[in-house]
């Protein structure tokens, strides 16, 4: 079965004043219907770099400098700008951090969820506005005829975050991103918001990209995992594993350096050293290398390639010397999930 | 040695070298601009090098400079540019005249410009009675139409150079307190003028240490702009003739005799005329580009 | 009745904040009548210790930055008492305000904006310095000095800030706050803007210098696990007051406040999920500082309000030894079963 969405070998670079700066690096991952995929990672990892690279959003002074993005099969890259306009919204579609920002201020909120209706599925202003009514109340949002009427500034923060998703899914896309989208929202308030996203892709079949520098919060709503670290894949697998057993050194350290709210409590949490490099930063050798606790000589000259432990499951993946080392690898690509 | 210094990132411009190249390489990439900065070096050293460019004394009625029945000459046979009604060469008069426009430019803009900052400075940071006091003081200041104040001051004090820079500078101050005023209020905001006020600094050690180094660019591309504006207000009141005093040449005063001639001497006025849009136009260029540049929020162009 | 304050081990708390109330007057009508008020901090009490960490945890409109800048005096308070070193600092002005500032100094949230993008790292440093009165020709040295006190090498001083990054530059920050041997440290959500792999970092800093410099530390967080890390008191907060008090034990080991209990529920822990736990939910989002709601703040959310959660305010009373919650449903200390 072919995965819904296939990156291969993505790349992407930004021309500046500065000099060329390469946000992403060959990387490569499918997501299968349904399917929840977590990108974790912190800044520099290229993980929104590579959500908008997807969704063909890369403006000047950005381009993809190679790999294709298959959605069904089709590359999405060679497309026109018209047809990848199409495409978006219809097929898939993006929630943002700030939905501030992302909604307009201007317009009612009522207005804003039509009009993807009325563009991509040509309904009439009767029909698009009964379902905007529909699609509010599935995420949530109570009394929701009245509020069509409302502007984005007099919802509160969670419930801005909620129109954003009706309106993103307002056209059934098959896939949805979702960028950071419980950063700006108070904790409790998270929760409720994963729920809403949990439930478009168990319920509604979905498939979910969840971004994000909580390793918590994408450990505890995706299936599977992508480690990103300076602009690369560092370890992929499924989120129990990666959390529970990470092998990359970068991800078994972050994991530790964590504080967490059972077990004891150390006097000095273990941190790891220095900081993660400027997006671009051009390395040789492993970007992790200067802060890695199992660093090696070759590390430093030579970059790891992404490859399967042998002795693991086939969907876990990981780029370091030292795992390639101590246990048995084959150079690996990231497929789609297995069935749990 | 704990961590390994990142690459610096964002441009903080004018803090640091290197962004020299930078600079540097944005304008090779604008044509106009490119264009502008030329032009404006060119006035500059034309300005300060007046003496030795020049082929004639600019003040001096050559005999020769005019024709058997007293008409100025037309360009060529000794004086490049022609001469005018007294016999005076134009070419040097116009160079000469470079280097009054530009000193009255430079030093009346630099003066308003430290005006407005102090006004613009004090009144937004320190607030309350004194911001009042003087802003309304500037709004009053603004509403005065520039050249009538101009004639009027000028009709008390008598036309002089000097004359000339303090009235430019006594009015031209203002759209600059403005334009600070404002930048100082959304300064005042920042997380670290908070923090620095919590540590104790005194105010006086903030507005001049902390914030005036984000007021530079500005001040610097307003300045500019400014140069530009200046030049054309000693311009419009040499042309009506209460600016530079004659004979001292200058463009608008050129312009202003030239214009009785404009059928049997066209060069009178034309070449001067050319020099203050060529002048003007490429300050502006000058400071849009400027403004690009030191603008952190501008995107970057390839 | 008062809300009692913490067991502390020492005997003398260095801050002491009674009742404390910071409201803001919001929208004048056309006759200069002040219309609304937001109650930011509504009666807020707690003592800090030399050598003790106190946690201000809650969410947005919880008050607990607003708290901190009342006593740190960038925002005035209203009402209430705050005395620091047995003055008390809610009226100062002038000089003896500048005075009071070197005993208390902050960490603020933004690495980026609260250092001066134009000015060295050395002369924002040297500020502190200047502050305290150290001679000019002694600052260079002693910047030198602050910068390696906080883990970062002296020729820093050189740099601009957009050299150094996150961890750095709150380094810097922390140096600053140093800089004027304060006595009590504010830490206002200083570690939740830098990327998780460097926060650990700044933390166990932050715990080094309390133990060398024997500071007191205020620490604000939303993030209920870092709090747990660096505070050995926690005081939750909810629409400007404190619900709920305690030791790190007994917070997080036995919390009695159905928001806290919330509130723990809701941090996604990164550990492999366990199927078949019930997830706690909590309804609805903090209500707007402008309309709370009547009796508790906090039952409308209330998985487990009655009538009277509905009327009367509950009080911050002790529960446990050591042990404050504000909670109808909570049996008080003295009510022993």
């Amino acid at each position: 079965m072919t995965a819904l969405l296939e990156a291969e070998e993505l790349s992407v670079a930004f021309e500046t004043l500065g000099g060329r700066v390469q946000a992403i690096q060959d990387v490569s991952f499918a997501v299968g219907r349904g399917e929840r995929l977590g990108l974790v990672g912190e800044s520099g990892s290229g993980k929104s770099v590579t959500a908008l690279a997807i969704l063909g959003l890369i403006q000047l002074p950005g381009r993809v400098t190679g790999g294709r993005v298959l959605f069904n099969g089709t590359n999405m890259l060679e497309r026109s700008e018209r047809q990848l306009q199409k495409w978006r919204g219809a097929h898939a579609s993006m929630v943002f951090q700030d939905p501030l920002s992302s909604l307009n201020p201007f317009l009612r909120v009522g207005r804003q969820v039509t009009e993807s209706l009325e563009v991509h599925l040509e309904m009439g202003k009767a029909e698009a506005r009964s379902r905007a009514v529909e699609l509010l109340g599935s995420v949530g949002i109570t009394d929701a005829e009245r509020r069509l009427r409302d502007y984005p500034h007099q919802f509160s923060g969670g419930m801005r975050q909620r129109v954003a998703i009706a309106i993103a899914m307002s056209c059934g896309p098959e896939l949805l991103i979702a960028d950071e989208p419980t950063t700006s929202v108070d904790v409790t308030v998270q929760a409720q918001i994963l729920d809403v996203l949990g439930a478009l892709s168990t319920t509604g079949g979905t498939a979910v990209i969840l971004i994000s520098h909580d390793i918590g919060v994408v450990a505890g709503f995706c299936d599977r995992v992508l480690v990103m670290y300076a602009g690369r894949l560092a370890e992929v697998g499924p989120a129990d594993e990666i959390v529970g057993d990470p092998l990359h050194p970068y991800t078994r350290a972050l994991l530790e350096s964590i504080p967490r709210l059972h077990g004891p409590v150390a006097a000095r949490l273990p941190a790891i050293e220095g900081s993660p490099p400027e997006a671009g930063a051009v390395a040789e050798g492993c970007a992790f290398a200067p802060r890695c606790p199992r660093v090696m000589p070759v590390c430093r000259s030579e970059r790891p390639e992404l490859a399967q432990p042998e002795a693991r499951r086939t969907d876990r993946l990981v780029a370091c010397h030292a795992v390639a080392m101590s246990e048995a690898t084959t150079p690996g690509r990231v497929t789609q999930g297995q069935a749990p | 040695m704990r961590e390994p210094p990142g690459p610096a990132v964002e441009a903080t411009p004018l803090v640091m070298p290197g962004r020299w190249s930078m600079l540097l390489r944005s304008l090779l990439h604008d044509p106009p601009a490119l264009f502008g900065a030329v032009v404006v070096v060119g006035l500059i050293v034309v300005a300060v090098l007046a003496p030795l460019l020049a082929p004639h004394n600019p003040l001096t009625a050559y005999p020769s400079g005019l024709s058997r029945n007293g008409a100025p000459l037309a360009p060529g046979h000794g004086f490049a540019l022609g001469t005018d009604p007294n016999g005076r060469d134009v070419l040097s008069r116009l160079i000469y005249g470079a280097r009054i426009s530009l000193t009255i430019g430079v030093v009346a803009n630099g003066l308003a410009t430290l005006i407005g900052l102090l006004i613009g400075l004090i009144s937004a940071y320190i607030g309350r009675w004194v911001d009042t006091v003087l802003m309304r003081f500037t709004d009053v200041v603004m509403a005065f139409p520039i050249l009538l104040f101009a004639i009027a001051l000028i009709a008390v004090t008598g036309p002089s150079v000097t004359n000339l820079i303090f009235v430019i500078a006594l009015l031209y101050w203002t759209y600059i307190a403005r334009v600070i005023h404002g930048m100082v209020l959304s300064l005042k905001e920042r997380e670290f003028i908070t923090a620095t006020r919590t540590l104790g600094v005194s105010r006086w050690r903030i507005m001049f240490r902390h914030v005036l180094p984000h007021l530079v660019p500005a001040l610097i591309v307003y300045f500019t702009l400014g140069v530009a504006s200046t030049i054309l207000i000693e311009a419009s009141l040499s042309y009506i003739g209460i600016g530079v005093p004659v004979p001292t040449p200058s463009w608008g005063q050129m312009i202003s005799q030239g214009q009785d001639y404009y059928q049997i001497a066209p060069w009178l006025f034309i070449f001067p005329g050319i020099a203050l849009v060529l002048t003007v136009v490429a300050f502006n260029l000058v400071g849009d580009w400027l403004r690009d540049v030191l603008d952190p929020t501008t995107p970057q162009r390839r | 009745m008062t809300a009692g304050t913490v067991d502390r081990l020492e005997a003398e708390p260095l801050v002491e904040v009674r009742e404390l109330k910071v409201h803001f007057p919001v929208g004048r009508s056309f006759t200069g009548r002040i219309r609304t008020v937001v109650r930011a901090v509504e009666g807020v009490s707690f003592t800090l210790s030399a050598g003790d960490t106190l946690g201000l945890a809650g969410e947005s409109g919880s008050g607990k930055s607003t708290t901190a800048r009342a006593l740190l005096r960038i925002v005035d308070p209203t009402s209430g008492h705050v005395r620091v070193a047995g003055e008390d600092i809610s009226d100062l002005r002038g000089s003896a305000l500048k005075r009071f500032r070197r005993r208390m100094q902050m960490v603020y949230q933004d690495p980026f904006d609260s250092l001066n993008p134009r000015l060295k790292v050395g002369y924002t440093l040297s500020e502190a310095l200047m502050v305290r009165g150290v001679p000019g020709a002694e600052r260079a040295r002693q910047v030198r000095e602050l910068l390696e006190r906080v883990g970062l090498p002296g020729s820093y001083a050189l740099r601009y800030p957009h050299e150094l990054s996150g961890g750095q530059r709150q380094r810097v920050a922390i140096a600053r706050a140093l800089g004027v041997e304060p006595a009590v440290i504010v830490c206002d959500e200083a570690v939740s803007s830098l990327d998780v792999s460097v926060r650990a970092q700044i933390l166990n800093l932050l715990r080094e210098l309390q133990e060398s410099e024997r500071l007191a530390l205020l620490f604000i967080s939303h993030d209920l696990s870092t709090l747990r890390f660096i505070a050995s008191h926690v005081a939750v907060m909810y629409l400007g007051r404190i619900v709920e008090m305690g030791s790190r034990d007994d917070l997080y080991g036995r919390p009695m406040h159905p928001y806290t209990q919330a509130l723990l529920a809701a941090v996604p822990e990164p550990v492999p999920q366990q199927p078949g736990k019930p997830r706690v939910r909590l309804k609805g989002e903090v209500p707007s500082v402008f309309n709370p709601p009547a009796g508790c703040p906090f039952h409308p959310r209330c998985p487990v309000a009655t009538d009277i959660c509905t009327e009367v305010e509950p009080p911050l009373r002790w529960k446990a030894s050591g042990h404050l919650a504000a909670c109808h449903l909570v049996p008080d200390a003295n009510e022993a079963k």
